[in-house]
């Protein structure tokens, strides 16, 4: 596949909800068989994103949702999905509200896993095959797929470059799958671990790529890094 | 320069957690040079020019652009008598960091969450050097 310039969505320079709010409304508009690459600046514009997402994909009732997070324990997760939307965000603050979380992850709609445990925690399940099970399940739980947002830190902090490159470029740009498949990469990550070409390849095996960079960041001190 | 005086170097990617233990070093641990960092390269530049002011450095684990093992393995080759105290809310376990520190050692592992004063305490105790060296084998 050709690297397709019209599938970039640079959202650089532009306002940093407008940014967010650009995100979510191309991954909630995403069909099923999607891949999808995000680049963010931090923690706080992917806990935006998947708190949003996620409380919309649960309430349609139509998909699993697969949180992998890396940067945050998978408690913190629970935490932010449990507390009412943040206004700052001013997207859809009418559409979304508290989760039930226990019932969500107890009825399997909604699962929590450390994106280290998930992708090498265990030998004999492998996250692929996880997710064609969470699949299997859709199926059988009157949903229609699964949706994943997955931090892909992990590779990073354990210095599997080899094996991350491996894994995404094994994985097409376009899922044959009722799946929904967001790639989440930490800007500092992405800029300061891989190589041009390395870079260039993983956009290449993904449908849809989102890049924002840390000038879209609405913590003014953590652009210094100094506090 | 007394060991009050000297600083304390703090990173971890959050800012509001770093916020939280800065605040508390300074207002309960009563230390008057706390500098906190997000990112852990500019934190190294900043050791590379203070490290001797630098009484004792505490860093989160998993940051994005470089790990704390990696931030502290570059604050050994700096300055190896450094007191460094690692902090993580995950689970560490002993293959993990021996695999990541190699032969580094460090005073001491926190595990978040602590509470600020139990957070003051404990860098306290390492900076009147009433605490010797954290081995793996103690997690």
């Amino acid at each position: 596949m050709t690297h397709d310039k019209k599938n970039i969505i640079d959202v650089r320079n532009i306002d940093h909800y407008d940014n967010i709010n650009h995100i979510l409304e191309t991954i909630l508009q995403a069909d099923y068989g999607s891949h999808y690459i995000i680049v963010y600046p931090d923690l706080l514009t992917l806990r935006k994103i998947y708190n949003s997402y996620s409380k919309m994909q649960l309430e349609n009732k139509k998909d699993i949702v697969l949180l992998l997070p890396f940067y945050e324990t998978t408690e913190s997760v629970r935490k932010i999905l449990s507390t009412s939307d943040d206004v700052s965000l001013g997207f859809c603050d009418d559409r979304v509200s508290i989760l039930d979380i226990r019932k969500h992850e107890k009825e399997g709609s909604l699962v929590i896993v450390d994106s280290k445990k998930a992708y090498f925690g265990s030998k004999t399940v492998d996250i692929k095959v996880f997710v064609g099970m969470l699949i299997e399940h859709a199926k059988h739980s009157e949903k229609i797929g699964v949706c994943v947002i997955a931090d892909m830190g992990a590779f990073f902090y354990l210095n599997k470059i080899q094996e991350l490159i491996k894994h995404e470029t094994t994985l097409p740009p376009k899922f044959d799958l009722k799946l929904k498949a967001f790639c989440c990469y930490h800007g500092s990550d992405f800029s300061s671990y891989l190589t041009e070409e390395q870079k260039q390849n993983l956009l290449n095996h993904h449908g849809k790529e989102m890049i924002m960079n840390r000038n879209s960041s609405s913590t003014s001190n953590d652009n210094i890094g100094f506090y | 320069m007394t060991l009050e005086q000297k600083s304390v170097l703090v990173v971890d990617d959050e800012l509001d957690i770093l916020h939280v233990i800065k605040r508390s070093l300074e207002v309960d641990g009563g230390f008057s040079h706390v500098y906190g960092f997000t990112r852990p390269l500019l934190a190294l530049e900043y050791f590379k020019l203070n490290y001797n002011n630098c009484a004792i450095i505490l860093s989160d684990i998993r940051m994005p652009g470089m790990t704390g093992f990696e931030f502290i393995k570059r604050i050994k080759q700096i300055n190896p008598i450094t007191k460094v105290l690692l902090m993580s809310a995950f689970e560490i376990d002993n293959n993990e960091l021996s695999t990541s520190l190699g032969s580094i050692m460090i005073d001491d592992f926190v595990h978040k969450p602590v509470s600020p004063r139990q957070l003051t305490n404990i860098i306290q105790r390492h900076i009147v050097g009433k605490v010797g060296n954290y081995y793996n084998t103690r997690i």
